[in-house]
């Protein structure tokens, strides 16, 4: 387990292909520049892979949230179709979960 | 941050009590990152040192083998040294590894092998076998660039003694949690929310979350915090046995927490836990009890901690061992009923609760101190 500098895994150079967004998880207990992502990308797969980084549970799927509009990122859809080209998109990892 | 076991911790599911082992589910770091959180409260954060991060807690994990076994384990022990040197052992049962289980029943039942109620049986074991396959998993799993941003810990100083000389205790404080206080004016505002669910044509879990700051004694060490109001789930998916956050909902508690937190009074305010209402009957529209006329009080309530609450609580408050979840629910007889419960042994138990009639800090305005995750 580490914070600060990530391992950069597979990283792809800089572009167009690519996208960065801020990202946080919902208490704002980890907040984080992530950038190099292929725009191809499903926002699910981003979702769940800064889920995991994060060593957050993975019992539940977890979704992105863009905090300028409240809606969350349909997973099954290329986060490059669902997020502009601004570096300043701040996106927050959701929990699907519901409580009971 | 850890040191582990002479291979790694597994469950070994079965679908008969005496039946073959049908899957090995690993336990993830992910997994024991609520233990290891229960451990860091204990070691650091309750001996005074909130400043000292979670990763940089050092652990020992000691699987404790039943007799005559190489694998099944009664338990697991994890140790964790805090900065004074002191060392914090903390035992968790079989039970804090539930979610892990249902994680591997969910892929059973996938596989046809399980269908869904059925019961399933799991030990905790140290599995011994190459690791490669969970390696290989992990580096998969980041295929673009991450650079964290510190994240302190914001927390106040303040002397725990004045407020707790003032403040009315609920429910049961034998047990040594780390305290909880509400002012009233947030415990009225959050069963407000809760039971306002109550009040539809036909009843719906509603509620809101929890807003306060985390707090550090500087007389004796003790880590606390105090819920100083509640912010109501505007725009929730309700049903009478359940409640989803949607995205409208989280807007609305990210941006008045915001607020907040530009407040230089409240700065220090974060998310502490949530409360909900079980706004339905415990005997789920039945009648009564039988025997309801021989017992004064009531103990039939629908006021407990669902899979869903545990599990909701797990995903939003990971690495943060002092959130609560507060339960408004009702008695067969319609009464009232409520508890709160915080995290314990990797599950959510009952604890008790400090009631403030106000939370205004006298004298400086208490420091606020920065630690980490």
């Amino acid at each position: 387990m580490s914070v600060g500098e990530q391992a950069v895994m597979a990283a792809q150079p800089p572009g167009a292909e690519t996208l960065s967004f801020q990202a946080a998880d919902v208490t704002g207990t980890h907040c984080a520049t992530v950038s190099d992502v292929q725009r191809a990308l499903p926002a699910g797969a981003v979702a769940q892979s800064l889920a995991s980084m994060w060593s957050l549970p993975q019992n539940v799927p977890w979704s992105l949230r863009n905090d300028s509009t409240g809606a969350f990122l349909e997973d099954d859809v290329p986060i490059g179709q669902q997020v502009g080209s601004e570096a300043e998109a701040r996106l927050t990892v959701t929990p699907r979960t519901h409580l009971g | 941050m850890s040191t582990s076991p002479n291979g790694t911790l597994a469950l070994a599911l079965r679908t008969k009590a005496d039946g073959p082992v049908v899957l090995r589910e690993s336990v993830t770091e992910g997994d024991l990152f609520d233990l290891y959180g229960e451990v860091w409260l204990a070691a650091c954060l309750r001996k005074g040192h909130p400043g000292v991060p979670l990763d940089e807690l050092r652990v020992r994990l000691v699987p404790v083998l039943e007799k005559g076994q190489d694998s099944v384990c009664l338990g697991l022990i994890i140790e964790g040294v805090g900065p004074d040197g002191a060392t914090s052992r903390h035992v968790f049962p079989p039970a804090a590894f539930e979610d892990v289980a249902w994680r591997a029943s969910q892929k059973l039942i996938r596989d046809g092998q399980l269908k869904s109620g059925d019961l399933y049986y799991y030990d905790v074991i140290v599995d011994r076998r190459p690791v490669a396959e969970l390696a290989m998993r992990r580096q998969a799993a980041a295929p673009f660039t991450v650079t964290a941003k510190p994240t302190p810990l914001a927390y106040l100083t303040l002397p725990l003694a004045p407020l707790a000389e003032r403040a009315e205790a609920i429910g049961d404080m034998g047990e040594p949690w780390s305290p909880v206080f509400y002012t009233r004016a947030a415990l009225e505002k959050a069963e407000r929310f809760a039971r306002r669910g109550a009040l539809a044509a036909h009843p719906v879990e509603t509620g809101g979350v929890l807003v306060g700051p985390l707090c550090s004694c500087p007389d004796t060490g003790e880590f606390f915090l105090v819920v100083c109001d509640a912010i109501e789930l505007l725009e929730a998916e309700s049903t009478e046995y359940s409640l989803t956050y949607s995205g409208a909902t989280w807007t609305h508690v990210q941006r008045t927490l915001g607020a907040l937190q530009a407040d230089p009074t409240t700065a220090c305010y974060r998310i502490l836990g949530q409360a909900h209402g079980h706004n339905f009957s415990p005997h789920f529209g039945e009648k009564k009890c039988e025997d309801c006329d021989q017992f004064a009080t009531c103990t039939l309530t629908s006021v407990f901690p669902s899979v869903s609450d545990r599990r909701w609580t797990r995903a939003v408050f990971a690495r943060q061992p002092w959130a609560v979840c507060h339960i408004f629910g009702l008695t067969a007889r319609g009464g009232h009923a409520q508890a709160l419960y915080g995290i314990r042994q990797g599950a959510l138990a009952e604890r008790g609760y400090y009631v403030l009639p106000d939370f205004a800090p006298a004298g400086p305005t208490p420091r606020v101190g920065v630690g980490g995750t």
